[in-house]
C-alpha cells in the first residue's frame, strides 16, 4: 500500500509530532513549565513509534466520515442492549453469523474486528480466513447490511478499494 | 443550579442508567456471547455520557481532552477484551444458547 500525497514521510512525521505534543499537552493540563521535558520525550515517541509502525495510509475524509458514524451507532448500540436487557419478555434470538469479508488482512481488518463489538447486535468473534464470524444478538434484524456499511466506512478510512467478488481478496501467505 | 450543572447531572445520572442496564443484561442474558453484548455496549455508552457530563464540568481543555482519552482507552480495552473472550469460549466450544 502506497501512501498518496506529497512527502508521505514528512506528513507522517508532523502529524505523529503533533498527536504526541497533543497528547503531553493533556496529560500535563498545559502546564508550561513541563515542555522542556516534554518536547524531548515528544521527540523520543515519535521516533519510537515510526521505528514500530510504518507510515498507514489513511484518508481525513474517511476519519472526519466515521467518527460521527461511529458515535450514533455506539449510541445505537447501547441503547438497543439497554432495552433488550430490561425488557420483561427478554427480546433476543441469538445466533451465530458468518460474514464474508471483502477488507484486506491487516490493519482495517483488526479495525472492523474491535468496532463490531460496540455497534447494535454484532460480536466479533473469530476470523477464519476471509470469514469472520460474528455472534448476533437479534437474528430478526439485518445484521449484514450493518456489517457491509461499516465495512465500506473502515475501507475509505484506510484509502481501500472494496472489490466486488470477495474471492479477489485472497489471504496472502 | 446553574444550567451547566442541570447538563452534567442529567449526562451524569443517563451514564449511571446505562451502566446499570448492563449489569442487568449481565445477569438475565443466558451465555457468555450474549452477555458480552450487554457489558460492552451498554458500559460504553454509560462511560461516554459520563465522561460528557465531567467534560461540562471541567476547568480547561486539557481536562476535557483528558477525560475524552479515557473514554478512548476504555472503549479500545474492552473493544478487543470483548473479543478475546468471544473468540476463547468459540474456540473451547461453549455453543451459543439459541
Amino acid at each position: 500500500m502506497r501512501l498518496r500525497g506529497p512527502l508521505p514521510i514528512v506528513r507522517t512525521l508532523a502529524l505523529r509530532l503533533a498527536l504526541f505534543a497533543l497528547l503531553w499537552w493533556i496529560l500535563t493540563e498545559g502546564q508550561p513549565g513541563s515542555w522542556p521535558l516534554g518536547g524531548l520525550f515528544v521527540v523520543l515517541a515519535t521516533a519510537l513509534s515510526l521505528s514500530l509502525s510504518r507510515p498507514v495510509p489513511w484518508s481525513a475524509v474517511g476519519f472526519a466520515r466515521f467518527v460521527p458514524f461511529f458515535l450514533w451507532w455506539s449510541l445505537r448500540g447501547g441503547v438497543d442492549v439497554a432495552w433488550r436487557a430490561c425488557a420483561p419478555s427478554l427480546p433476543i434470538a441469538p445466533g451465530m453469523l458468518t460474514y464474508r469479508l471483502r477488507l484486506p488482512p491487516g490493519r482495517a481488518r483488526i479495525v472492523m474486528t474491535a468496532v463490531i463489538s460496540l455497534l447494535p447486535g454484532t460480536l466479533s468473534a473469530e476470523i477464519v480466513r476471509n470469514n469472520l464470524i460474528v455472534h448476533i444478538l437479534d437474528q430478526r434484524v439485518s445484521n449484514e447490511a450493518d456489517l457491509a456499511a461499516l465495512e465500506t466506512k473502515v475501507a475509505a478510512l484506510f484509502h481501500i478499494r472494496l472489490s466486488t467478488p470477495p474471492s479477489t481478496h485472497a489471504e496472502t501467505p | 443550579m446553574s444550567i451547566p450543572d442541570i447538563v452534567s447531572a442529567g449526562l451524569l445520572i443517563l451514564g449511571g442508567i446505562f451502566f446499570l442496564a448492563g449489569t442487568v443484561g449481565l445477569l438475565r442474558f443466558p451465555d457468555v456471547y450474549t452477555r458480552l453484548h450487554a457489558l460492552t455496549k451498554a458500559d460504553n455508552l454509560g462511560l461516554g455520557l459520563i465522561v460528557a457530563g465531567l467534560a461540562v464540568q471541567a476547568e480547561s481543555f486539557a481536562a476535557v481532552g483528558k477525560l475524552a482519552l479515557i473514554w478512548l482507552l476504555v472503549l479500545v480495552a474492552s473493544a478487543f477484551a470483548c473479543h478475546l473472550v468471544a473468540r476463547a469460549a468459540l474456540r473451547r466450544g461453549i455453543e451459543p444458547w439459541t
